[in-house]
């Protein structure tokens, strides 16, 4: 019986080292070049004969595009149309990335908080030198809550600086605790379902329950990959917002 | 009919089409997000709470390792992330998104900013 955490073991495809760094081609990846791989031939060739009517294929990649586009529209403004291409990116690249985790014997590489931090820290990062580029020093006002008591004002400061420290730990905590969780979930009830059938006679009948809920849980899984992926990319968007119109 | 006048019907007509379509992606939208929107709200809300205190809690060590203070910041810090994160959550909760700071967003959300360009142009 393999543990239900065993699937998110980091296996080493090809052993590389650079300069004493171990950086080991390995499963994860493998999953993100798939990702990147599926993505791009899928728009590719969903796009190659630019109907003006579509076919069911270039009508979901418009729809992917209308999506993205509709949010960073309403959650940026006209502003954030230069960032379109790279939030687009994002959506795809986690979307796929927890669709393509769903398959059995697959990989998840959204559920390593390494990958996901790597990529929040980035985003973070970009933001505050957004917003550094566009506002300079005046950037620095976004974290003096205005209104507020004299007294309290150090204090708030405080408080506003750890609430902007936040953002990319909680960013990335959810994409990465919510991926775990379900995977482990999903597995677990496999597990149980694998136990009773093994274990014979009334257990085997038994096996039934739970393999109905890992019918309904995967279900749920591909909500919660998708959804993962769109929270990720809105709050991108959301921190975008912030860094274009400081207040 | 003059020049003119046909263009102006067009223009109504644009107009018409326009706003209808507007209106029509609106409706559309709010349909299509509510479920999603709210599953998405009580998960951030989770993670918000707890990542405030880790945050908090790591600011304060790693100050107490650098200042020699151990364990006071540490202390001090677990609660302002605490308090941070219930002021995010609290944000969240009043529809001000993710924004720092107490104003009235309704006023310039960028939905209106981008209202507010089209109308200029």
């Amino acid at each position: 019986m393999h543990s239900p955490v065993e699937q998110f073991t980091i296996k080493s495809l090809l052993a590389l080292e650079l300069f004493g760094f171990d950086i080991s081609f390995s499963n994860s990846a493998l999953f993100m070049m798939l990702s990147v791989l599926v993505s791009v031939t899928y728009l590719t060739m969903a796009m190659r004969r630019r109907e003006i009517v579509p076919g069911r294929l270039q009508a979901s990649a418009e729809m992917f595009y209308e999506f993205i586009s509709e949010m960073v529209k309403s959650n940026v403004g006209s502003e954030g149309r230069p960032f379109f291409p790279f939030i687009f990116t994002l959506f795809i690249f986690l979307l796929f990335g927890n669709m393509l985790g769903l398959i059995p014997y697959s990989y998840t590489f959204t559920s390593q908080i390494v990958v996901t931090f790597v990529l929040a820290a980035f985003i973070f990062v970009g933001v505050t030198l957004v917003a550094l580029i566009k506002h300079g020093m005046h950037f620095f006002s976004f974290f003096v809550p205005p209104g507020a008591p004299k007294v309290l004002v150090p204090f708030l400061i405080i408080i506003e600086v750890i609430s902007y420290f936040v953002r990319p730990v909680s960013l990335s905590v959810r994409l990465f605790a919510n991926m775990l969780a379900g995977h482990t979930m999903l597995k677990v009830f496999a597990g149980l379902a694998v136990m009773l059938t093994s274990a014979g006679g009334v257990f085997a009948a038994g096996s039934v329950l739970p393999f109905l809920a890992l019918i309904g849980l995967t279900g749920l899984e591909v909500l919660v990959a998708g959804l993962q992926a769109y929270v990720f990319t809105i709050l991108t968007c959301m921190y975008l917002n912030d860094a274009l119109h400081l207040h | 009919m003059t020049d003119d006048e046909s263009l102006t019907a067009l223009q109504q007509r644009i107009k018409t089409a326009d706003d209808a379509r507007k209106n029509a992606g609106k409706k559309a939208d709010n349909r299509a997000k509510l479920p999603a929107e709210a599953m998405a709200l009580v998960g951030r809300i989770a993670t918000e709470m707890v990542a405030g205190v880790a945050v908090g809690g790591f600011i304060g060590w790693l100050l107490d390792s650098w200042l020699g203070t151990s364990p006071l910041l540490m202390i001090v810090f677990f609660f302002l992330g605490a308090g941070a994160g219930m002021m995010n959550i609290w944000r969240m909760a009043t529809g001000h998104g993710l924004k720092i700071g107490y104003f009235d967003h309704q006023k310039d959300t960028p939905a209106d900013d981008d209202e507010q360009d089209r109308t200029r142009d």
